[in-house]
């Protein structure tokens, strides 16, 4: 069964851009979230199998997002999507619980490599 | 497998307008009502569009949207930084970049952002004092056109056509920048050209220093920005290499992977991986990892074991530092940690040698348990885990490194270079070990008497060990001077040709040590004395021949070492200095009597040149007259411990003589008590100490004077200037001579308690804004003292 992805990102660019690239790795999106407190609402609801998570978001952080999701279910796997130069705010999300992270500008196969890796699947 | 940017090309532009508009917008209410809110707002739409562009490969939107980014961020730490100036630049960079999304939504060339970017990043470096990131767009994939090749289906490599059609015509070379402010990897400049394009070499070093150009790529439609006037460091992301990989329309694309693995090596100081051709350069490095040594045969046993686990981040992960700290995090949670080369700091901070990380960790997970706690990070590879050994190998053991086979005798392999804030950071934790086993030496006189041998004896031992790394600590941060004094020679070279003095720069004894902190403080004052010597104290060729000197002056520097003191002398045969004009200047500004002028010793009268404003008119030159002064080089040599003399005879020559500690971090104080309360005197700069009866002292109007020695000494009570309460007291009373600025001073006090050595700990905000207080110690009985800075008391 294809793992089911939750997608966290203010910009629809973004989140398409990330969809698609879930959708061509064979993963199910089944979710998406536009800031912070719809993330952790939506991660809730769905129980994803993997959610990316940006870090500059409006009303709640990524950061803070994660953190939330990590103490509502502590086997949740949170990967930021952080751009360089944010390198210690993805260090905070990992302190927060986060399992990986993924460098913007994103590529499609690098993206696949470190959530195939996160799974177990490689 | 590369992605189809084109379908996106759309939602780019919509989304990416939208966020410039309403970015306007909060540009607009923000200078109505200055709100955190606001600029948050801002610094998010920034950053997404930011992240979008360089998505599509936008390049000069993504720039542009970065440095915005840079300066929102500025602002957003000091709201006060926001005047209409910036609001004005920050509208036209909103602006700039609207019109540069409808450039690409209508196909035709962006405008030239060039000279907004150099303002830009002005205000940025004018704002925070820091130069421009240069990391931070780093990996940019070019628009992938439509029916491009797809001949890098394999994934490992990044091959994206910038664009198609290649109507630009030849670029000239790309000009080095002659500065490499990137870590030594620059200088191969990247040949940009229309038609064919080939690098020889090694690419991944082009990205560092060269070509002044953006490459803006979309569909169907290119444009080469050339010309930009950006500086190299923001450059060198975007810089293109050639795509050796089948470019089919033969234009320069923009390897993303490879120039950002340079950028980002570059910007940290590594070497960049060593040549490899383009096309395969990220097969190659992956291939080319060091054979994973096999395992040694796991202890069955499940009591915690100490494991050496030695790790690889891949040299493609963009982000070293993090990835780095993510394993970290994976193996604390596994058991603890006992060694970590590089330390946790370093590797947070990305400066990981090759990527090779060591480690020791004591954990009853077994090496099954740290395979399987690093199997799922990505772009780790884990080379060896095997059962450690007892003995800890020395610090100065070298890194492992790729090649293995450098020299024996290259210092560099048997040395580790660590940053001074890492040294700061051991020294500080080893004071705080002092005083913590002091505290627990206090404890221990309190308890029974059955109980107390066992916690004496260990607290010897951890006494001994303490003092042991103290004096480990310390020999590590000890710096020969010559790391300041090699700058002398071309300074002196210099000043002499602006000047038309012929100088002889002679220095002597640079080899001595002194440690790192005390050195960094010492580069600008001796750099001081090395002018004021040439340019006033030497005079023209023709004056010394008029004065029967050679017509070469000479400046000697000469450093020796006198027990725990170094000494640093610089002295020029120049025609010295006159005590008396001194003497009239200080005057007239008002900051000395003339009683107590006519009562300076001339030693005492040379130092009056340390004063702020004495320097006379004339002395004011375009060389020493500027930025360091006289008293800013009394107050650093002091404020590091140590005493500056200046001795001089008029036609003979001046010398300054710097007595400085080998070390900041311990100090002798003279501990005195006002009211119950107890504060240090550093003992360099206490002369004595006297008992007297304080109503019998004489005055001068309101200031009672004590006789010392064969002059009258005003007297302070430091009860006043601390604003203790202290009760009022009869008879006699102790008071202790203190040098100040403006000569002696004789400080009331109400109980000399004794000398003692300290751990000096610098104070922290906001108690470092109080002037007259130096530093901070704690004593053995717990009990914290500040140190005073006397004259900055006294002038505050």
């Amino acid at each position: 069964m294809a793992k089911r992805v939750l997608v966290v990102d203010d910009a629809i660019f973004m989140r398409n851009m990330i969809k698609d690239i879930f959708a061509s790795g064979g993963f199910e999106v089944v979710g998406e979230a536009a800031n912070g407190l719809e993330a952790v609402e939506k991660y809730k609801e769905l129980k994803p199998d993997l959610t990316t998570m940006d870090i500059v978001m409006p009303f709640k952080s990524g950061i803070e997002a994660t953190r939330e999701i990590i103490k509502a279910d502590s086997s949740a796997v949170v990967i930021m999507c952080s751009a360089l130069g944010q390198e210690s705010l993805v260090m905070e999300a990992i302190e927060a619980g986060a399992s990986d992270f993924i460098v913007k500008p994103f590529r499609a196969e690098d993206v696949l490599a470190v959530v195939k890796k996160v799974l177990g699947e490689t | 497998m590369t992605m189809d940017m084109s379908r996106y090309l759309g939602l780019f532009i919509s989304e990416a307008t939208d966020h410039l508009e309403a970015l306007g917008r909060d540009l607009v209410q923000l200078e109505r009502e200055s709100s955190a809110g606001v600029v948050d707002s801002m610094f998010r739409h920034a950053h997404s569009v930011k992240g979008m562009a360089s998505s599509m490969g936008f390049e000069s939107i993504a720039i542009l949207a970065h440095r915005v980014e840079d300066l929102v961020d500025a602002v957003r730490q000091d709201r006060g930084r926001l005047d209409r100036d910036v609001v004005d630049l920050l509208l036209t960079a909103a602006d700039t970049m609207l019109a540069q999304v409808r450039a690409v939504a209508e196909n035709t060339p962006p405008e030239d952002a060039s000279a907004l970017l150099t303002q830009l990043g002005n205000r940025v470096t004018a704002m925070t004092g820091q130069a421009l990131a240069a990391t931070r767009v780093a990996r940019v994939t070019a628009l992938k056109p439509a029916g491009g090749s797809s001949e890098d289906s394999d994934g490992s490599v990044v091959s994206v056509p910038a664009r198609t059609g290649g109507a630009a015509p030849p670029a000239p070379p790309a000009p080095s920048t002659g500065t490499d402010s990137s870590g030594g990897v620059g200088g191969a400049t990247t040949q940009v050209g229309g038609a064919k394009t080939s690098v020889e070499g090694s690419p991944e070093a082009s990205g560092a220093s060269s070509a002044p150009r953006s490459v803006v790529g979309m569909a169907g439609a290119s444009v080469v920005v050339a010309g930009l006037d950006l500086p190299p460091d923001l450059l060198a992301p975007v810089v293109p290499s050639p795509d050796t990989a089948g470019s089919t329309a033969g234009a320069p694309g923009v390897d993303a992977a490879s120039s950002a693995v340079a950028a980002v090596a570059a910007a940290m100081g590594l070497v960049a991986p060593a040549t490899t051709d383009l096309g395969d350069g990220l097969k190659a490095s992956a291939g080319a990892l060091p054979v994973a040594t096999p395992p040694a045969v796991p202890d069955a046993r499940v009591a915690s074991q100490r494991w050496a686990v030695r790790l690889r981040i891949a040299p493609t992960c963009q982000v070293p530092g993090v990835r780095a700290f993510l394993v970290h995090k994976r193996l604390t949670n596994l058991g603890s940690l006992v060694d970590l080369r590089p330390a946790l700091e370093e590797l947070k901070a990305g400066r990981i040698p090759d990527g090779y990380i060591q480690l020791e960790l004591e954990t009853a997970a077994g090496d099954a348990g740290i395979h399987a706690s690093l199997k799922n990070v990505a772009e780790v590879e884990v080379i060896s885990v095997k059962p450690a050994v007892a003995a800890p190998a020395p610090v100065v053991t070298p890194l492992p490194t790729a090649e293995g086979n450098r020299p024996a005798n290259d210092s560099s392999s048997r040395t580790v270079r660590v940053r001074t804030e890492l040294l700061d950071y051991f020294l500080d934790t080893v004071g705080e070990l002092m005083l913590a086993t002091a505290r627990l030496r206090e404890v221990s006189k309190v308890l029974p008497e059955n109980t107390r041998p066992a916690l004496e004896e260990g607290v010897y031992r951890l006494h001994t060990l303490v003092k042991d790394l103290h004096d480990k600590v310390m020999t590590a941060r000890m710096t020969p001077l010559s790391l300041i004094t090699d700058r002398l020679p071309r300074a002196a070279r210099d000043i002499a040709r602006r000047k038309e003095r012929e100088v002889d720069l002679v220095i002597t004894g640079a080899e001595i040590e002194l440690d790192r902190a005390i050195l960094d403080e010492l580069a600008d004052p001796l750099m001081h004395l090395l002018r004021n010597c040439i340019d006033h104290g030497l005079e023209s060729p023709e004056e010394r021949i008029a004065a029967k000197k050679g017509p070469r002056g000479r400046v000697l520097v000469a450093v020796k070492r006198a027990r725990d003191r170094v000494i640093i002398e610089l002295e020029d045969d120049g025609r010295g200095m006159d005590p008396a004009k001194l003497k009239t200047s200080a005057v007239a500004k008002g900051l000395l009597s003339v009683e107590n002028a006519a009562r300076l010793t001339d030693r005492e009268a040379f130092l009056l040149s340390c004063l702020p404003g004495v320097s006379t008119a004339k002395d004011i030159t375009d060389i020493s007259g500027r930025g360091v002064g006289m008293d800013a080089v009394k107050r650093v040599v002091e404020n590091v411990g140590g005493t500056l003399e200046i001795d001089s005879e008029k036609g003979r020559g001046t010398r300054f003589t710097l007595r400085l500690p080998l070390t900041v971090a311990v100090v002798h104080l003279l501990l005195v008590e006002v009211g119950e309360e107890v504060f240090g005197l550093p003992i360099a700069k206490v002369v004595g100490a006297t008992e007297a009866d304080g109503d019998l002292l004489s005055r001068s109007r309101e200031t009672a004077l004590l006789p010392h020695g064969n002059s009258l000494l005003p007297v302070h009570s430091l009860d006043t200037l601390l604003g203790v309460p202290a009760p009022a007291r009869q008879g006699a009373r102790p008071f202790v001579v203190m040098d100040a600025d403006s000569g002696r001073v004789a400080l009331a006090v109400d109980r000399l308690l004794g000398q003692e050595e300290v751990v000096l700990k610098p104070l922290s905000r906001p108690l470092d804004l109080l002037p007259g207080l130096s530093g901070i110690t704690i004593l053995g009985s717990g009990r914290p003292v500040f140190i005073l800075d006397v004259p900055r008391l006294l002038s505050a």
